[in-house]
């Protein structure tokens, strides 16, 4: 199982992260104070490490940089009130792996942890299957029941994201910045409409249906009981 | 170190000095030039006396029987009348022929042992407590018709005089002393009023508070050299006004858009919690309560952006980048979104830019986004680059029905939302544009806007590549 510390000293945010996490299958522990999360750290190993910078008696920054130090190699994900660039510069530099803002999404904080987790493992890329429909990625073609389905090609790229991470929820925070590079909440509903589109192609005319929305998270693609 | 003088008591001492220094110098002249007229009029008579007393002896010579007694005798008669004044008349071998010596000048005989020592002029001798000037002649013995040279000596005693200085002197330490006084007291007095209005408009200055930022000082009767104080001062106010508006206008927007949202979210939960409900219903009520959060959490983060803009914070990652090739990855985007209500986008033109090439992606995504909301379905969007020596544009033209000439002015403003019954779908807090603005503000560029037979045209501004492009 994997393992996982949360170093947050705010009540409220740590019990949710614990228990959010925790239904997602992960073992968590969760430290309130800066020092004593350090010694967690030092004394054994984590699969990965969810810090928040403000702590008390030691705070996020000095925690990895210690732990680095102790050569302690262990993916850590930030967690940051503050939407300062420095600050971010300033963690990745000492070595962090990821950070995300608060307030965040909690399937973009899942999305992101299964990205540093899946980070050691080789990425399967190439041809995928699930059901009937087939994607050879390679040669750029999809086809369902063996039937030929044209996409454009941002389509093939939203299709690829959610066939590689079948079973997971994205967030539409990540398919917009994975699939088109943008990084920003767009006011629009424009993701929504571009699934929609893909779901025309690839799940209108067929059974089972696959791509699948989590109402207020996101799309998982995966094959569910009718 | 340095004294913090005020104004009033460094023009005070200024005044004082000025008027101290004038009448000194004037005092100073004035002994001056009574002492050298008076020198003159010693010089007169003794001249006067000396030519009286050289003509008796030279008609006394010429009498063929020079006589000392009756020399004396004349002399003493021409001499009489004087006070003072001291005359003598004897040869080179020192025997006395005549002299005369005024009541209260007894100038005793031998004083003037060594008159042959003095010249022909004037000069002033002090001697035992006398101060007097005196002239010595010398006749030859030719002319004074005997053996021996003759001299006359005449001597006139200051004492009068240098009295009258001295007296002249002390009055005017005293005259000048308590003009100094009066010159202080004037000088305050003369500043005081002067400074009136400076002093007025420092009353009137820290009147000032938030409460009555709409106060102005008053222009009119005013030095000229305060007029552009107070003028400078009245505009600054203006813009502290204006701003501070602004600032509470925008609290108070937060405060009202905050509202809603809580409201709902609140009300929303009370009812779901108000009685068991299965879980159905409790999954719908949390959806509803998460669309509401979510929209919490980006207005917050809109508005930390544009805070942070606003005061200078926001960190630029300048790079050179194609317009072109940015805009067709945002057409790409949007253009589902666009395809929704079959509005086309068209892009035409290019430019390079130096930017911060995710902040303006936002900005012109921002731009775009407001395109395809206030489009009339099946209009075309032109989106077209161009740029000059030094800046690049963007303008993004639609067709709309849903904004008038009048309301144009009110884009840019936060909150705003050209068509008041879109408030609460799923587009965003009405903080779009002052967001696009004050990312474009940011790289020295601007956000305008103008419109045209209902097709509105938003013109992005922003620095072009240097060099040849």
């Amino acid at each position: 199982m994997t393992t996982m510390l949360i170093v947050e000293d705010e009540l409220k945010t740590g019990t949710y992260l614990k228990q959010g996490l925790q239904e997602a299958g992960y073992d968590v522990t969760l430290v309130n104070d800066g020092r004593q999360g350090l010694e967690h750290i030092l004394r054994q190993h984590y699969d990965l490490i969810i810090l928040d910078v403000m702590l008390p008696s030691m705070d996020g920054w000095d925690i990895l940089q210690q732990m680095r130090m102790a050569r302690h190699e262990e993916p850590v994900l930030f967690l940051t009130a503050r939407d300062n660039v420095s600050e971010k510069i300033k963690g990745l530099d000492l070595g962090a792996d990821d950070y995300l803002l608060k307030p965040f999404d909690f399937a973009e904080l899942l999305a992101r942890i299964r990205t540093l987790l899946r980070r050691n493992r080789t990425q399967a890329s190439g041809n995928h299957s699930i059901a009937d429909l087939i994607m050879d990625a390679t040669r750029r073609t999809v086809s369902r029941s063996g039937k030929k389905i044209h996409l454009s090609t941002k389509e093939f790229v939203l299709l690829e994201l959610l066939l590689q991470r079948t079973g997971e929820v994205l967030p539409r925070n990540l398919l917009s910045s994975l699939v088109w590079n943008i990084d920003f909440e767009s006011d629009t509903n424009v993701i929504d409409v571009a699934v929609r589109r893909l779901r025309s192609k690839v799940d209108d005319d067929f059974t089972p249906k696959l791509i699948h929305t989590v109402r207020g998270i996101g799309y998982v693609l995966e094959i569910r009981e009718e | 170190m340095k004294r913090n003088w005020s104004l009033t008591t460094r023009l005070s001492v200024i005044f004082a000095g000025v008027m101290m220094s004038a009448w000194f110098l004037s005092s100073v002249l004035l002994v001056a030039a009574l002492s050298s007229y008076f020198r003159h009029q010693d010089a007169a008579l003794l001249t006067g006396k000396l030519e009286l007393a050289t003509e008796l002896l030279e008609s006394e010579a010429g009498s063929g029987q020079p006589d000392s007694a009756s020399l004396a005798r004349k002399v003493a008669d021409a001499m009489v009348g004087h006070s003072g004044l001291y005359l003598s008349i004897k040869t080179s071998d020192k025997r006395l022929l005549a002299d005369y010596s005024s009541p209260g000048f007894p100038l005793p005989y031998g004083r003037f042992a060594s008159e042959a020592a003095y010249p022909d002029t004037m000069q002033t001798v002090e001697d035992e407590g006398w101060r007097y000037n005196v002239i010595v002649r010398k006749i030859s013995a030719q002319k004074a018709g005997g053996q021996h040279d003759v001299l006359i000596t005449a001597a006139y005693d200051t004492g009068f005089h240098d009295e009258f200085i001295s007296q002249l002197k002390k009055w005017l330490i005293w005259f000048n002393g308590g003009l100094m006084f009066i010159s202080v007291l004037l000088g305050w007095f003369v500043t005081r009023m002067g400074l009136k209005p400076l002093n007025e408009l420092n009353r009137l200055a820290s009147a000032v508070t938030i409460n009555n930022l709409s106060k102005r000082l008053p222009a009119h009767n005013l030095p000229a050299e305060l007029m552009a104080t107070v003028a400078e001062f009245n505009s600054m106010l203006e813009r502290l006004e204006k701003s501070f508006r602004r600032l509470s206008e925008f609290s108070s927007d937060i405060a009202h858009e905050l509202r809603t949202p809580v409201s709902n979210l609140m009300m929303q939960t009370q009812v779901a919690l108000s009685r068991d409900r299965d879980a159905a219903s409790y999954r719908e009520v949390l959806f509803s309560n998460l669309e509401e959060l979510s929209r919490l959490a980006r207005m917050s983060s809109d508005m930390l952006f544009l805070a942070k803009s606003e005061n200078g914070l926001m960190i630029l990652e300048k790079q050179n980048f194609s317009l072109h090739e940015e805009l067709e990855e945002l057409i790409d985007f949007f253009e589902p979104l666009a395809g929704e209500s079959h509005n086309t986008l068209k892009l035409s033109g290019d430019a390079l830019v130096r930017g911060d090439r995710l902040m303006l992606r936002r900005a012109m995504s921002n731009l775009i986004t407001n395109a395809i909301k206030y489009s009339l379905p099946g209009s075309a969007i032109s989106l077209s680059a161009e740029h000059n020596s030094d800046r690049a544009f963007i303008h993004i033209s639609n067709y709309t029905e849903d904004i008038t000439p009048e309301s144009l002015g009110r884009l840019f403003d936060r909150f705003y939302r050209a068509d008041a019954s879109r408030q609460h779908n799923t587009d965003g807090a009405g903080l779009g544009l002052s967001i696009t603005r004050s990312i474009l503000l940011a790289h020295e560029g601007d956000l305008q806007v103008a419109m045209n037979d209902n097709v509105i045209t938003f013109t992005a501004i922003m620095p072009a590549t240097a060099g040849p492009s």
